[in-house]
Order: structure tokens, then sequence, then C-alpha cells
């Protein structure tokens, strides 16, 4: 008996442990701004009830950071909507939930967001794998959702409730056969992560340097959120005789392949990084010198400089692209929401986001086909920082 | 290029080798699958990127706290998993418990380290290149490490009093009970020789790709698994065999086939060894007698 006694104790323990970690788990997804209101179904026509907005980023997983960026940057559009007195003297409420970069659980969370009568619209997601298990769902519930990150050519007029603020891949991968070409380059090595996102810029990219004469000498692939190991595809790089290495994915891959390609012989090619990249993680890696698409300079306008100053106040370190093109989207939903007359609803939202034309941070948007066109602009890594090149 | 892709694929075979011990080893002695290995392995990277980041540890003196610390973690993971329920015949139950361990280390890592990618930059690369041919220093140490840590296991295993014990428990664990030995503790080490392996692998792995994260397990421990069943889980020169054969197909197919199947190949080769000797490379022939 005594044994045994023993054993329910060690039980109990581990019991506890998993409840404590699981508790901890949904306070991280449902916290941070202060929560949601608890109202019934039919609050979202009174003037006194906060305004719920909901976003799905990967929270946890290896681009948690990448995810945080964005979510700091709603909840900073969002307070700083609310200083100025919000929507009609309703305040805005966020509820922030982990799609862990996951296209089951994005889904999941689409679903719950669209049950929850009280959201009325949705800033979500990164991964576009995420966005396209998300778009169809959000379409069911006629509930608008506009993305930041999602970026793949796929979403493309596939829902009158979708919107991005992100750039379009194609335009992304040709972008980067022009500037390789204006560098001089003949032969390129392509790397992409094997999905959506990195499949979405490689093959524009394949077709724009076959048009400007650029030869693909080897195309090389690897997995998102799970290859470490560069070896092989920079050994085959090495030996390809490319000048150039192309990387079309996220940001902890690309450091990686930076980190590792003087292992390999692949020392003395120029990098150029999709604007996966233009993330302040790829400053951690041995990247001086390499090339960063991006969408987004932080001295483009009066505008951009005030937001980060802001976003450096609050949360101390510097808005990369993607926190940019969050705090736009959120900024547009917003505003979208103060150009709707009389009752506020999911349908109203989408019809002003639909017609808005908005001058944001990175830029000027207006939507077409869910898209809104962004100029590509390249930067180089000198001295640990992202510096505007062309 | 063959030499070079060969090479990438003998290092990475020889980490996939010390892995596959512990799973090959614990599968001898108690015939269950120690799913928690990997994420042990796991934790024990962390810990050694805490000491070598806050405490600014020799790189010497943090592997082996690492590794004793990784079967210190693994032996109680034993005690607290698996001891309580394996008695009887309840190796469902077992197989349960382990997997819960694994997710419950897992989560507990990410509680407590995050859940993103960190760094792990403890030892300077250098890379030599002679005739196109390029060697790293870490690839370098990492091909000694692994030697040796190898040969001592061998002198451990068949040159010492409790490695006739722990093969006598992999023969039969009650008839070597009856010898007078104490199978508990032979168990208990077993599991923490293992466990030190893979913290001295996860550590060589940690640096060689600078990347330490809280799922780091999953895929080396199923490779690792794999190398293990392909060489005849419970026999040890098998799973170092199958360690090195599933590094270097993995490395040469990537390299001449596709990069996009670079984890296929591993499996692929394990379901056709399998096909062709059920019981693996190495693995003693065994009859269920009814």
């Amino acid at each position: 008996m005594k044994r045994r006694n023993g054993l329910m104790k060690a039980y109990a323990l581990i019991a506890a442990a998993a409840l404590m970690l699981s508790g901890c788990g949904d306070t991280g997804s449902a916290g941070g701004t202060g929560g949601v209101t608890p109202s019934g179904s039919s609050s979202a026509g009174s003037t006194d009830e906060k305004i719920v907005i909901g976003a799905s980023f990967p929270l946890t997983g290896t681009i948690a950071a990448d995810g945080q960026t964005c979510v700091d940057a709603i909840n900073l559009a969002i307070k700083q909507a609310n200083e100025a007195g919000g929507i009609n003297g309703r305040e805005i409420a966020l509820v922030q939930e982990d799609d862990e970069g996951s296209p089951t659980s994005a889904a999941s969370i689409a679903n719950k967001f669209v049950d929850k009568d009280e959201i009325l619209a949705v800033v979500s997601s990164y991964n576009s794998s995420c966005m396209l298990a998300q778009v169809d769902i959000y379409k069911s519930g006629n509930l608008p959702a506009i993305s930041p990150v999602a970026t793949t050519p796929a979403l493309t007029g596939c829902s009158e409730y979708f919107y991005r603020t992100a750039p379009n891949d194609s335009d992304c991968g040709s972008y980067a056969a022009e500037f390789l070409s204006g560098k001089g380059i003949t032969k390129v090595a392509l790397f992409y992560e094997n999905d959506d996102y990195g499949l979405g810029i490689a093959e524009p990219f394949q077709a724009k340097c076959e048009e400007l004469g650029i030869e693909v000498v080897t195309v090389q692939t690897y997995v998102y959120g799970e290859t470490v190991d560069y070896s092989t595809q920079l050994t085959a790089t090495g030996a390809s005789g490319a000048e150039a290495i192309f990387i079309a994915g996220c940001v902890t891959e690309q450091g990686l392949i930076c980190d590792q390609r003087d292992d390999y012989g692949c020392g003395d090619m120029l990098i150029l990084c999709g604007n996966g990249g233009y993330a302040p993680a790829l400053l951690g890696y041995d990247t001086d010198g390499v090339y960063v698409q991006g969408e987004f300079d932080n001295e483009l306008s009066e505008k951009a400089k005030d937001f980060v100053e802001a976003f450096k106040a609050e949360y101390g370190y510097e808005p990369g692209n993607w926190a940019a093109s969050a705090y736009d989207a959120t900024m547009i939903v917003i505003e979208a929401m103060k150009n709707c007359d009389g009752e506020l609803t999911r349908e109203s939202i989408n019809e002003q986001i639909s017609v808005i034309t908005y001058e944001g941070v990175c830029g000027t948007y207006t939507f077409e086909n869910c898209n809104s066109a962004k100029e590509e602009l390249m930067f180089e890594i000198i001295d640990g920082k992202f510096v505007h090149i062309e | 290029m063959f030499f070079q892709h060969l090479l990438n694929g003998i290092i990475v075979g020889g980490i996939y080798a010390m892995v596959a011990l512990g799973y090959s080893m614990v599968y001898g002695v108690l015939q269950i699958v120690n799913w928690a290995h990997a994420d042990v392995l796991m934790f024990a990277t962390f810990i050694g990127l805490l000491l070598t980041t806050y405490l600014k540890m020799p790189v010497f003196a943090m592997v082996l706290l690492v590794a004793l610390f990784a079967s210190v973690l693994g032996m109680s993971v034993e005690r607290v998993a698996y001891r309580p329920i394996k008695s009887g015949n309840r190796k469902m139950a077992v197989l349960v418990s382990a997997l819960g361990m694994s997710t419950f280390l897992q989560n507990l890592a990410q509680l407590i380290f995050g859940s993103g990618t960190r760094q792990f930059k403890a030892i300077e690369s250098k890379s030599f290149s002679f005739s196109g041919f390029t060697i790293t220093n870490l690839q370098i140490l990492i091909l000694v490490v692994t030697s040796v840590m190898l040969l001592i296991l061998y002198i451990l295993v068949y040159r010492t009093k409790i490695g006739i014990a722990m093969r006598a428990c992999s023969v039969s664990v009650d008839n070597a009970k009856l010898m007078g030995i104490n199978t508990n503790l032979i168990i208990s080490g077993t599991f923490g020789v293992g466990a030190f392996m893979a913290g001295v692998a996860g550590i060589l792995i940690g640096v060689y790709y600078s990347a330490v994260y809280p799922t780091m397990g999953y895929l080396l421990g199923m490779k690792a698994f794999a190398a293990a069943i392909l060489g005849g889980i419970g026999s040890i020169p098998g799973a170092v065999f199958g360690g090195f054969i599933i590094g270097t197909i993995e490395s040469l197919g990537a390299g001449y086939i596709s990069s996009a199947y670079r984890d296929a190949f591993a499996f692929f080769v394990m379901i056709l060894i399998l096909v062709v000797r059920p019981s693996g490379l190495m693995g003693a022939k065994h009859i269920d007698k009814v």
C-alpha cells in the first residue's frame, strides 16, 4: 500500500504539472491585451461595448519571434487608436491566438473567430499555408480578414472577405531576379522552403531568370521549421559553379544557411534573402554583406519614422518588414471601422476595406483582388543593420 | 563532390549512431522504446547552451557537465515514468508513458527556454580545404569525439563486469536477477549511459548547426530510431552501423537525387532492409514460441 501511495503522489504531481502547463498555454494565447468583453451574441451593435479584432499568429514554434513582432505592431496600432478616442468613443480590444504556424491550428482558430459574434474583423495570419487554410472559413462567416504576411499568389482573388498588406510573391521573385541581373550574376543557386511560400517565390524567380538569361544551376529545398543541416545543399551548390544564392524562405533557415555557407565552399557567393528575412532575427547570424528584400523603409516618410519611434519606445527593438505590414493592416481595419456609417457589422467593415485608400507606413494601399501593389526595395546588411540601397 | 557528400553523411551518421545506441540498449534490456530519449538530448543541449552563454564555461567542462546532467535526467525518466509500471506484461502502458514523458519534456522546454531557435556558438568554426575538399574543425571534432565515445562504450559493455551484467539483463532480466545481479541498478545504468551519449551528441549537433530548439529531438530521434531498427534493435554494433548507413544514404541521396526527399531516404532504406531482413542487419533472430 505504501508503495502505491508514493506512486499515486508521483502521478498526481505529473498531472498537476501538466495542468499547469496547459493552463499557462491558455493564458498565453488569450491574454496580453486586457482580454475580451465577456459579452453575449447580440452585443456587437451596442455603443458602450468594446470592438473586438481577432489576431492569429504563430506565438510558439520556430517563428514565434516573427509572429510576436506582428502582434506587437497590432497592439501598438490599437493602443494608438484607443488613445485617439477609439471608434466613436468605443474602445478596441484584441483577441490573440497562437496558430503555431500550423494550418490545422490556424483552421480551428478561424472557426473560433467566426463563431464569436463580437469579433468584427481579423488580422491574420503569418504563414501562407495557414492563411490558405483559414480563408474559406472567414468567408463562410462573412468575417473580413487582412493578412500582413501571407504572400502566396494562390490567395489572389480567392475571397471577397480577404485582403493583404503583404506583397505578392511573384513580384518578389521577379524583383530578386532583376536585382541579380543588375549585379552581373549569370549563374545562381536557388534555395527555397518546400511549402506555399517558398514555391510562390521560387517559380516566378525561375521564370524571370530564364527571361533575363540567368542560369539557375542548382535548385535546393529544405523543410521550414525542421531543416538545420544544409551540408548537402551547400556542398552541391559549392560544386555547381554558382555565383550567387537566392534563398526564398523564412528568417531562421536563411540565417542558418548564411552561417553554414563558409564551411562548404560557398563563402564568396553573393547571398540574397527573400523578404522573409527582413526581420531583426537575421542580424544575429553571420549575415554581414548579405542582401535582403523588403517592402518597408523606415526612412521613407514622416509616418514611417513616427512608427519606428513609437515602436521602439514601446518594445525596445526596431520593427522590421512584417511589423510595419501588420501595423498598416491593423490601421486599415481601424480606418475602415471609422468610415462605417451606421451600424458596425462584419459586412459593413468589409465593404469599407474593399474601397479604402489608405496611406500607411509602407506606402499607399488600395485593394484589387485582395492585393495592394507594394514597391519592392533592396537592403544590404552593413554592420548589423539593414541599409536601404535601392 | 562525392567525397564531400560522403564526409557530410559520415558526420551526421556518427551523431545518429550515438543517439541510436540509447534506443537500442534500452530496448535490449527492457524491450521498450524510450521515446523520451531524444527529448532528454534536447533538454541537455539547452542546459549546455545556458552554461556557455551565462556562465561562459569552457567547452570541455560544459560537455562533461551536460552529459552528466543528461544521464541523471535519463535515469529520472526511467525512475518516474517506466519503473513503476514496467512490472507485469504492460508494454502498452509503458509505451504510452514514454510518449507522455516525451511530450512533457518538450513542453517544459518550450515553457522554460521559449520556442524559438537559439544559436549555439561554443566553438569558432574554421574550415580547411585541399583540392576541392573542405573539412571544418567542428567536423573533425565530431569524428574524434564520436569514435572515442563508441570505443569507451565498447569497452564498457564487452570488457567490464557492469557490461557483463548489462548483457545478462538483455538476455533475460529474470534470470539475471537469479544470478544475483541488481537488475534495477543495471537498468538504471543503461538509461544513464544511453543518455550520457545523447547528451554529448546533442551538444555536438547543437554546435555544429548552431541551432537549439525544443523540437530538435523529434526528427533526430526518429532517424536514430530508424538507425537502431535498421541495424537490429537491441544490437550495439547494429545501432552504430545503422547510424552510419542512414547518415550516408541520406546525404548522398539528397546530394545526387533531390534535397526535397532528404528525410524520406532514411526511412525508405529502413523499410527496404526490414522487408528483406525483419530483424535488422545485425539483430538476433528472434523466434516467438507459442
